[in-house]
Order: structure tokens, then sequence, then C-alpha cells
């Protein structure tokens, strides 16, 4: 018996030496190469379109070529339900503070399909609302990179537009919308480029277009009616701006546009009115 | 359906098999057991069933404990069948039995949820809810059965039953199930508050997106009907990431939801779901689909009435086992009946979404209504016309017209744009009600915004919409017709305003505007000065419509006619009537100033101020206490009562403050500061409103300041003191930003620097609009196009004044422009309508004598030389007109003889003019009189005379060195010309003697204005 545990522990002992000597650096993650292996990996680094990684308890450097790669997952330690709270509730700042550091190795590697693309978008969201724009359009142009999913393109691009149009660069949003397959969002695009050149009356004309025409467009219908409150709000038509803001508020409860439609509505003094009917 | 006693069954069914079988061959109830089980297993459920309500009956006093156990296990068996069978109650008895008797009972929670599953079927709801809670008490906390039984029916001895294999709990699809049906009962049973929570179970459980959605649907049904608006608005979002919108039930649902969500005021909740409601041809392809699925997955062809096909048996494969399980298809005849529940339910389902009408203008249409009642107009008007472009001649399509016109109009303020669609609308679609709906709304609007002219614009829709004799139609042309009259008289179109009203009491006798149409048809009339024929309608008012609004209008009107006519007794008597009898009318003001006028032209001035100031006293609007008061500063200023002016427009600026006229005011406070001597005082109170309210371009007080001015700088003013004056106005024409303030003193500089020709030029081209320009600018222009002969304008320019500045005296300078133009274009019938107001306005004045001159030579023009005559001879007798003026009529006369084939009586009109007048109009009309006599003379044969005229002409110095006097050389030729001339230089003079009259200052600018 004490030789069985004898050779037990030497077993054991043999396997922590080899774990020893591969001492391995990188973001760890698995990766999916296209043929359907998994394969436990710590990436490296991402050079143009090839992915450099290193297999698990292997030091060597294996460089492929992202098209090879199906998808990688990703293993972040964060509490998600609570920055998606903090999303939903437009508190980017909360978002930017967990999401950034934790996401700043992983960004490179966005370009690749992976787990956490709906938590690169929520960042992407997050830096445009607190109009980081340098940020914003390098975030743009790896989900640019990304085919994995024409969503990303979509919002890539009209992201992109966006912060192009937050510092007045009409010819470039301009540009990115004509490129824009989805026609829902090309419309979002040129309403908020019709907004930035003054011509609010023009904009939300564009903008209910599509409430009426692509009312079923679960990616473009918030954002368009929320632009539709500050459309009136531009015009300065204060109560269809207020209550605009309430219906989006309510129609899209739980989502980030939700949250900005009720900073919204308060700005305007949706609260105090709502204080004021109760009251009377 | 109602409850069946299993007893009950039994013994029926033990009577028939008893009957069937004979009562000699009774059989053992273990017979009964063996033959129903044979049954069974030949698939015969109808003898099953019979043999095994006879076995029960026979087993059913039975206390052996195997009897029992197999008794349970027969039932649980016969239950079986029974559902298959759809013999639903019958099988609940039996389960109900099965479950009562608490012993021997190996499918318990199985045989609740069938139970509860028959009772829900047969619809006996309340009963399912017992059985389903039933179900799910037990499922959580089983029962300890009783466990004990006989050995035998005759046996005492208690035996302990065998334990049966534990029952496996309700799977989560089972509890799912039982929810649902348990939530569907209380539903059902309009047990609105107790459905909500298994609802809510069915969301948190299913696995099925479309479940999930019906269930939020029916909760959201459910707490309309509770109501409890706050918890639907949170489930909306829950039920819109649903696939269940496909649905056609929860479509269905969806309108009912969205509809009292709306009635209740819920439009944030209504909106969503409205929105959610596919349109009927997206929810009939999805469901034809869903239908085509669960054909194929029953082994069915994929569209009905077809066959498979062999292509389609391979990829889809045939009846599966769910369909030989059930049974439910005859797969060798076919029959409708024997399709899978969820099909024959699917097709149903189907069949009415087809059948209803076409419900997504309805959606549509409703979203709109709640975009606008929340104020959002924008997409509200989308959705109108998204209604509207889809059935423009439905009901719906009308009202969404209407509603958009109306959006348009009253919400987004784009009249523009209002118009354009309701105008569309009304040519393309003119009968009806609608049209005249928008018609209306568009006339509201421009009324509202005193845009008369657009007002015309609805008139050729109007023309174009189809009449009848329905009342209500009716009505709404007469009183849209009405508006269009209305709008002509506040246009001053008084003529199209007269037809107006005629049309409305012509066309739509008795109408509800029949009286208003008549008292504004008699006032169009007045204002065109038929005082005769408004004078008998103002009257005819007053018989047919004593009890009708005018009626004191109407009393003042009719004095304002025979005041007119010139009956000034019968309209004093008129006046003093309104002033006795309507002491409180609006009117009542303007009667007694009208009756102090009168006074005052019969020279009782103490009478006319104490009528002056009963209506200041009386006024009720600012104009009506400014007339008097300024109509009162004249008679005191008449009697040289400058203290009295003063007192009067102080008092009148203390109770008018504000709304006072304060220019006019200080104008006359100005003028009495002049006939008191305080000139500079009198400068500085002008100067110093004229910069203050000399941006306002409708304060005609600071036109008669400026006027005022200029003449004070011209007769009272040292050069110092004028220089001094016109720094001041040039520092602030340079520190003020208002264009009519600006033009304002531009002109008033230029008046006092005699450069006003020059300015109007250059106004003439600098102003893109007349909008700023005040009468004295108006005056410039108008001067500066008479000088160039440009009458482009002039139209335009009387119109402006006409519009704007009714009152002003600087309007002479317009009707002149206009009737030199009219002249110049020979609209000479226009040229005498303009003369003809000219003269009602500024009478005999000496500035408008040219236009008598005019009318005068138009008159000969047309060949009416008598009346050409005559008119030329009214100059002669004018004293304010001797001068430039008589010496045109002079000339003019000689015209008139000559066109009468009078030369010599001409000639001596001539004569006379280059006699007596050669000083006016610098010769000018001296010169054409020299060469019109010689024509005279000619004509007469007395050819020396002729030669002996045009030597006189060469040493007349007033006209030798004018143009005219080329054509007298040309005749005398070179020789004899040089002749005369070297006898002028020698100092000689003609033999003529004559008296010249020297030209005044007022003439020297006429004569300008004739040579030039």
């Amino acid at each position: 018996m004490k030789k069985l545990a004898r050779l037990l522990t030497l077993v054991a002992l043999s396997a922590f030496a080899q774990e020893q000597q591969v001492v391995q650096s990188g973001t760890p993650a698995v990766l999916e190469a296209a043929n359907g292996k998994k394969l436990q990996v710590f990436l490296q680094r991402m050079d143009g379109s090839n992915l450099t990684f290193q297999p698990r308890k292997s030091p060597n450097d294996m460089t492929v070529p992202s098209s090879k790669i199906s998808s990688l997952q990703f293993f972040p330690k964060y509490d998600a339900a609570a920055v998606e709270e903090a999303f939903s509730v437009g508190d980017y700042n909360k978002v930017l503070s967990v999401l950034e550091p934790i996401m700043e190795p992983l960004e490179q590697y966005m370009p690749i399909a992976n787990n956490l693309q709906d938590t690169f978008l929520m960042l992407m969201k997050s830096r445009f609302a607190m109009a980081d724009f340098t940020k914003v359009r390098q975030s743009c142009d790896l989900l640019l990179a990304n085919d994995s999913d024409p969503k990303l393109t979509i919002q890539g691009t009209v992201y992109k537009a966006l912060a192009a149009l937050a510092e007045s660069d009409v010819p470039t949003a301009q540009t990115l919308m004509d490129g824009l397959e989805s026609e829902a969002a090309k419309l979002y695009l040129r309403a908020c480029i019709e907004r930035a050149q003054q011509q609010p009356k023009t904009a939300i004309q564009t903008v209910t277009g599509i409430i009426a025409e692509h009312g079923n467009d679960v990616d473009w219908l918030a954002p368009s009616e929320l632009l539709s409150a500050h459309l009136y709000l531009d015009m300065a038509m204060t109560n269809s701006a207020l209550n605009t803001a309430r219906q989006v508020r309510n129609i899209y409860a739980g989502t980030h546009i939700s949250g900005d439609a009720d900073k919204l509505y308060r700005q305007l003094g949706g609260e105090e009115a709502a204080t004021d009917k109760q009251g009377t | 359906m109602k409850r069946v006693s299993s007893g009950l069954i039994i013994s029926l069914m033990v009577l028939t098999a008893s009957v069937c079988l004979g009562a000699d061959d009774d059989p053992t109830p273990a017979e009964m057991l063996t033959e129903a089980l044979k049954h069974m297993q030949a698939e015969r459920f109808e003898d099953a069933v019979i043999m095994m309500y006879m076995y029960l009956g026979e087993v059913e006093e039975s206390k052996a404990p195997r009897v029992i156990t197999i008794a349970q296990d027969i039932r649980f068996k016969l239950a079986t069948i029974l559902i298959r069978s759809k013999r639903l109650d019958e099988a609940a008895a039996v389960l109900d039995d099965y479950i009562d008797l608490q012993m021997a009972c190996d499918h318990p929670r199985q045989a609740r949820r069938m139970r509860a599953t028959c009772y829900f079927e047969i619809e006996d709801y309340d009963s399912c809810i017992s059985a389903v809670t039933n179900a799910l008490e037990y499922n959580a906390n089983p029962i300890v059965q009783a466990r004990r039984g006989s050995k035998s029916d005759d046996d005492d001895d208690d035996v302990i039953f065998k334990d049966p294999e534990p029952e496996a709990e309700f799977t989560p699809e089972e509890l799912t199930m039982l929810h649902m049906m348990l939530a569907e009962s209380y539903f059902t049973i309009l047990k609105w508050a107790e459905c909500i929570e298994p609802f809510e179970y069915v969301i948190a459980h299913t696995t099925e997106e479309q479940r999930k959605g019906y269930a939020i649907m029916q909760v959201i049904n459910a707490l309309i009907e509770i109501p409890d608006f706050d918890r639907i608005t949170a489930w909306i979002p829950q039920l819109y990431r649903t696939t269940a919108r496909y649905d056609i039930r929860v479509n269905l649902a969806l309108m009912n939801a969205a509809a009292a969500l709306s009635e209740a005021g819920e439009y944030d909740s209504a909106l969503p779901l409205y929105r959610m409601i596919l349109p009927r041809d997206e929810l009939v392809a999805y469901q034809e689909r869903k239908i085509r699925d669960i054909r194929i997955a029953h082994g069915l062809p994929p569209d009905m009435d077809e066959e498979m096909t062999a292509d389609e048996m391979l990829l889809f494969g045939v009846a599966d086992e769910r369909e030989a399980e059930t049974g439910e298809m005859n797969a060798q005849t076919g029959l409708l009946e024997e399709k899978p529940k969820e099909l024959i339910e699917q097709e149903n389902l189907i069949i009415a979404l087809k059948e209803l009408p076409p419900y997504e203008n309805d959606v549509n249409y409703r979203m709109a209504d709640i975009y606008k009642t929340v104020e959002r107009y924008w997409e509200g008007l989308r959705f109108f016309d998204i209604v509207y472009t889809a059935d423009p001649a439905s009901e719906i399509g009308e009202r969404s017209i209407y509603e958009l016109v109306d959006t348009l109009i009253e919400a987004l303020n784009e009249p523009d744009e209002a118009e354009r669609r309701g105008f569309d609308y009304m040519s393309k679609y003119p009968t009806g009600m609608t049209p005249r709906q928008i018609a209306y709304m568009i006339n509201g609007y421009h009324h509202k915004h005193e845009q008369m002219a657009r007002v015309k614009g609805i008139k050729p829709y109007l023309d174009g919409l189809v009449r009848t004799n329905d009342a209500t139609i009716l009505k709404y042309d007469a009183e849209l017709y009405f508006m269009q009259a209305v709008a002509d008289l506040m246009l001053l179109n008084y003529e199209a305003a007269e037809t107006g009203f005629k049309f409305v009491l012509d066309d739509f006798p008795e109408s509800h505007q029949e009286a208003n149409s008549l008292y504004w048809y008699a006032m169009a009339k007045l204002f065109l000065q038929k005082f005769d024929s408004a004078y008998s309608d103002f009257e005819s008012y007053l018989k047919r419509f004593p009890d009708e609004t005018y009626v004191d209008e109407c009393h003042y009107q009719s004095g304002v006619c025979l005041f007119g006519m010139e009956k000034y007794d019968e309209a004093q008597e008129r006046f003093a009537y309104v002033i006795d009898t309507f002491p409180d009318s609006s009117i009542y003001p303007e009667a007694c100033s009208m009756r102090g006028d009168i006074y005052g032209s019969q020279g009782l001035l103490d009478e006319a101020i104490a009528d002056y100031e009963r209506a200041i006293a009386a006024a009720q609007k600012p104009p009506q206490a400014t007339y008097a008061v300024f109509q009162m500063a004249e008679v005191y200023e008449a009697e040289d009562k400058y203290d009295d002016i003063i007192r009067a427009v102080e008092s009148y600026l203390d109770v008018w403050q504000a709304q006072a006229d304060i220019a006019k005011a200080l104008f006359w406070i100005g003028k009495t500061k002049i006939q008191q001597q305080k000139f500079d005082e009198a400068v500085t109170t002008y100067v110093d409103a004229i910069v203050k309210y000399g941006g306002d371009v409708r304060q005609d007080g600071v036109d008669l300041m400026i006027a005022e001015l200029v003449r004070v700088v011209a007769v009272y003013l040292d050069s110092e003191a004028e220089n001094e004056l016109k720094t001041k106005l040039q520092t602030a024409l340079e520190t003020t930003d208002d264009l009519t303030l600006q033009l304002r003193l531009r002109v008033t500089l230029a008046m006092l620097n005699r450069t006003e020709t020059e300015l109007g030029k250059q106004l003439l081209s600098e102003l893109p609009d007349l909008e700023n320009a005040s009468p004295p600018v108006l005056a410039c222009i108008c001067d500066a196009s008479f000088e160039m002969e440009d009458y482009s304008r002039a139209e335009e320019l009387l119109r402006i004044f006409i519009i704007k500045f009714e009152d002003s005296d600087y309007m002479r300078a317009a009707y002149k422009l206009r009737g030199y133009g009219q002249y110049a274009d020979q609209d000479y019938e226009g040229a005498l309508q303009t003369i003809e107001e000219a003269q009602e306005n500024y009478g005999t004045e000496r500035d408008v004598a040219w236009a008598q001159l005019m009318k005068a030579q138009i008159l000969l023009d047309q060949g009416r030389i008598a009346e050409a005559r005559e008119a030329n001879m009214n100059i002669l007798n004018i004293p304010a007109w001797r001068g430039s003026p008589v010496a045109q009529a002079t000339f003019q006369l000689g015209l008139v003889e000559e066109a009468a084939g009078e030369p010599l009586k001409a000639f001596g009109f001539y004569q006379r003019a280059y006699f007596q007048y050669k000083g006016h109009s610098g010769g000018y009309w001296a010169a054409e009189a020299y060469l019109a006599s010689a024509r005279c003379l000619e004509k007469l044969g007395l050819n020396n005379d002729r030669r002996n005229t045009y030597r006189a002409m060469l040493f007349d110095p007033y006209v030798s060195d004018l143009p005219q006097a080329e054509e007298a050389r040309r005749v005398l030729g070179a020789s004899e010309v040089a002749e005369i001339e070297a006898y002028i230089e020698t100092g000689g003079a003609t033999n003529i003697t004559i008296d010249v009259e020297v030209p005044s200052a007022e003439e020297a600018t006429e004569t300008k204005e004739v040579v030039s």
C-alpha cells in the first residue's frame, strides 16, 4: 500500500514538473478551427489577418490565417449581468470601467467570430455615448473586419459614420451610408446626416419612413424612435419630444435605448410632469 | 357538457350487454375481463368498453383487494380507451371513480392529468380547475393511500395491498400543460386575476416560443380586463420578442387588446401592440407554410386536396408514428375528419383569417391616431398618409386625409403642404363632406392668420366640388362661399366681395349666413360708394332680420350711406337714433364721431366737441378713441385752442397708454409747440418720436411728423439749426439696424436736402421688396418712378397704400403714378377710375390738378368733346389751380376746339396760352401754343399770320430757346432766322406786348415736372 502511495506521488510530481516546464503566457481561449476541431490555446497576437497562438502545454507559437478559424471562445471574469444592467440604464461610465480593462487585450481578436461580440458591441456603444470617437472608430474597424455576422458589419459601419458625424465629417458619413446593405440602417444614418445638416424636418420624415416600413426591424426601430424624440426637440416641439422619449423608454424597456430615452425624458422634465399628473 | 355518472353508464352498459348476450348466457366477471382484454388487444375498442363497463358493474361492491386492484386497472384502461374515442365526459367520470377510491391507484398523477384534460376538452372549466389544482397538489404532496382491503368478497380479514411501482412525477412539459389548462379555464370563466399566475408559470417554463407568446398575450388580455395597465406595459416588450406574433389568435387578440388600451388612454401600451399586428397576407403566408409543415409531418400531401408526389414522399416521408398512434387519419379514405387536431385547428384559423375583412388600414389608422394623440405628429402624418394612399375613396381613407391635413395645419404649421394635399384631394374627390371639411380647415387657418389672398386660393377647388341638396353639405358650401366673399372684402376687392355675397344670397337662400351675407353685401356696396343700393340693403336687413346681430350696425351704416348721399340731416338723425337707442353698442363711439363730424361741418363746434368726447368716453377699442381725439384736435386747431389739444391728447395717452397712437399724439403735441413758437422743442419732440417709433411701419403719426418737421425747417429754422438737425438724423441713421427706421430717416434727410427723387431712384434698385417702406418712402419711390416714366410698379405701389396706409396723405403720389401709367397704356377707363378716387380723396388740392387735366385729355382722346371742354373749363375756375394747371387747361381747350373743327376758337385759346401763361411751366405750354396757333392759322389759310406767329415765337425770350422753337426756325428758313437773331442782338424786340404772370415757388417745381 505504501508502495502504491509513493508511486502515485511520483506520478503527480512528474505531472507537476511537466506543467512547471511549460509556463505559458497569452490570452487563454478555446479555438475552433474551420474543420470543427477545438483546441485550448494561449492567444499571442493578431498580425493583419494572421492569428498567432500557443497550444496549451506547448511553448511553440503557431500562426494561422484567421480564415481557417471558425470561432474563439474567451473566458473573461466579470459580472456580465451587472454590466448589462448598467448598459440598459445608460450608465456607460460603469460599463466602460468594467469592460475596458477586460476587453483591452481581447479587442485585437474581434475580427474573428467569438463569444464576446455582443459585449464588444456594448463597449463600442458605450464609448460612443461617452464621445470617445477615436476608440469608436477603432472598434468599428475591428467589427468591419469580422465577416462572420452581417449585423456586426452594419453596426460597425453605422457607428463609424456616427463618429464621423459627431466630428462634422458629413462626406465620410455619407460614403459609409451608401455602402450599407440594410435599408433600415441606411435610412437611420440618412436621418442622422440630415439632422447634422440642420434639416430636422427632412430627418424626421426619414425616421417616420423607418417606423412605417421597417416596423419589425429590432436593430434600428428603437434608435430611430429615440432619434425622433431628439428631432422633435430640435424643432422646439418639446411636448412631442417628451412623449416620444416616454414611449421609447416604455416600449423598449430593458435596453440601452430605453435608458437613453429615460435620460432625455427626465431632462425634459418628464418626471416632474409625471409627478404633477399623479398629484392632480 | 353535463358530467356523466359512471354508475349510471355501467348500469346501462350492463343492461345493454345482457340484452345482447341473452339472460341465460350471463358471463362471469372473469369471462368479462378476459373478453374485454381480448377486444382491447384486437383494437375493438367499443366492445372492450362494453365488457369493461359490465365487469366493473359486476365487481363494484367487492372489497377483495385483488378484485379492487383489477377493477382499478380496468378503470384506468377504460378511461384511456374512452379518451381515445373522444368520450371524454365518460372518461372523466371513470377517472373520478378511479381517483376517489384511493386504493390500488397505480397512476394517480396521470389519472389526475387525464381527468383535467377531459374536463378542459368538454369545456367544464370549473371541474377542470378543480382537477388541475388537485393534480398539481397531488404531484407536490402525494397522498398516502389506504393500503388495506379484503382477501375476497367473503373474507373479512384485512390484507395489505401490494405496493405499486412508484409513479414518476409530472414532467416539465406536463406541468406546463396543466398550468396552461388551469390558466385558460380561469380565463374562460372570466376569473382574470386567477388566470395570471398559471399563465406566468407557462411563460416561465414553456420551451415553445409560440406558446409563450400566446400566454403573454392572454396575461395582457386579463390585465386589460382587471384592469392593470402598468403591468401590461411591463409584459409588452416580452411579447414583442416571441414568435407568437405570427399566431393568428394572438394577432386577433392583439387587435382587441390594443383597442381596449387605446380607449383607456394607455397609448404607450397600445402602440406596440398595434405595431406587432402583422399584415393579413403575411400572416396567411406564414400560417400556410405552417400548415404545410404539419401536413408533411402527418404524412399528408403538403397542399390541401393534393396527393403527395413520389419526390415529396421521399423528401418528407409518409405517415409517422404519431398518426399510427392516434389513428386520426384514415389513410385509405383520406377523410377530413381524420386529420390531426392541430391541423384542423390551424386550417379553421386560417379560414377565419381569410374571411376577415382587411384590417391593415384600420390598424394603421389607429396607430396614426395614437401618434397624433401623443403629439408625435410626424409619425401620425406618415400613417394617415399610408391609409389614405391605400384606399383614398373609402370612409377610412377620407378620415385619414382629413386628419392628415388637420395635422399639417394645426399641429405642424405646414400650410403649404396642407394645401397641396388638400387641394389635390378636393380636385380628385369632389363629392361629399370630406372635401368641404378640408376646405373649411384650410380656410379657417388662413382666416386666422389673416392670409386672405390664400383664402382666395381655395376658390377654384371650391368651384370644382359637386353640389348636392344635402343639408349639411349645403351649409358647408354656404359657409365656404361666405368666407370667400369675406376674404375679398378684407383684400379690399369690393367688387368681388359684392359678387361673392350676392352669390351666397342667391345660391344658398335661407342659409345660416343669409343675414350676415346681406349685411356684408351692403357693406361691400358701401365701400364701393354705392350709397343708394347699400342703404336699401341695410334697410332690408333691418326689416327681415330685426333680431339678428347687426341691427345696430345696420342703423349706423344706413347713416353713413345717407351721409354719402349728402343727406346730412337724415344722416344726423340716424346717428342720433343710434346714439339714443344703442348706448352700449360697439358702434356707439363711431356714431358719435360721425355726428360730431356733421356738427363740425355745420360750424357747430361745441356740439362736435361734445360728440367727440362722448365717442372718446365710450370707446371700446383704441381706433374709436383715436379718431375722435384727433378729429377733436382738428376742431381745436381751427379755434386756436392749443391748450385743449394738449389736454385732450394727454388724456387720451393716459387712458390708452401703449395701445394709443403715441406718434400721432406727439405729432399734435409738436404742432402745438410750433404754434407756441417753441420750434426747438417741437423739433426735438419730432426727432425723438421719429427715432423711437419710426421702426413701426404702421405708425402714420411718424410720417405726419416727418412732413411737419420738413415744413418747420423750411419756414422757421436757420441754417445752423437745420444743419444740427441733419447731423442728429444722420447719427440716428448710422446707429440703427432697423430697416424701416433707416428708410424713414433717409427720406427725411432727402426731403430736407430736396433730393427725394434721387433717393427714390436709389431705393427702387436697392429694395428687394417694399415690406419696410413707410408712406413717405413709398411716395419717394413713386416720384422717382414718375420722373423716369417707369410705371411698372405703379399698381403695386397704389395697392400697398390702399391696403396698408389707406389714410396716408402720401398716397396722392401713388395715384398720380398709377393714373399716368394707365394713360400711357391707353387704359382710359382705368385712368378715369384712378382720377375719380384721387379727386374723392384730395378734391381740388393743388397737387392733384393733374387728375382733372388728365381727365379732360382722356375725354378728348375718347372724342367726348363737350365733356372735355367742360372738364378743362372747370380747371380755370379753381383758385388753387391757378398758374401752370390753368396754362395747360387753356392749351387743352385749344386742342378741344381744334378737335371740334373750330380752328379759330382754338387759335384764341392758344394765343391766350402764350400771351398769358408763358411764364408757367418754363414756357412749355406757351411754346406748344405757338406751334398749335401756327397750325390753326395754316388751316384757316392765313399763311402770313402763320409765319408772323413763328417769328413772334423766336422773338419771345420765354420760348425761343425751347426745343419747340426749332420748328419755327425750320419753317422760316435760315436767312430769316439769322435776320431775327441779329435784330435781337441789337436790342430789338417783338412788337407784341404782353403781361407775364410771375410763377410762385410751387410753380417752379411744376415747371420742372412739365419740362421734364
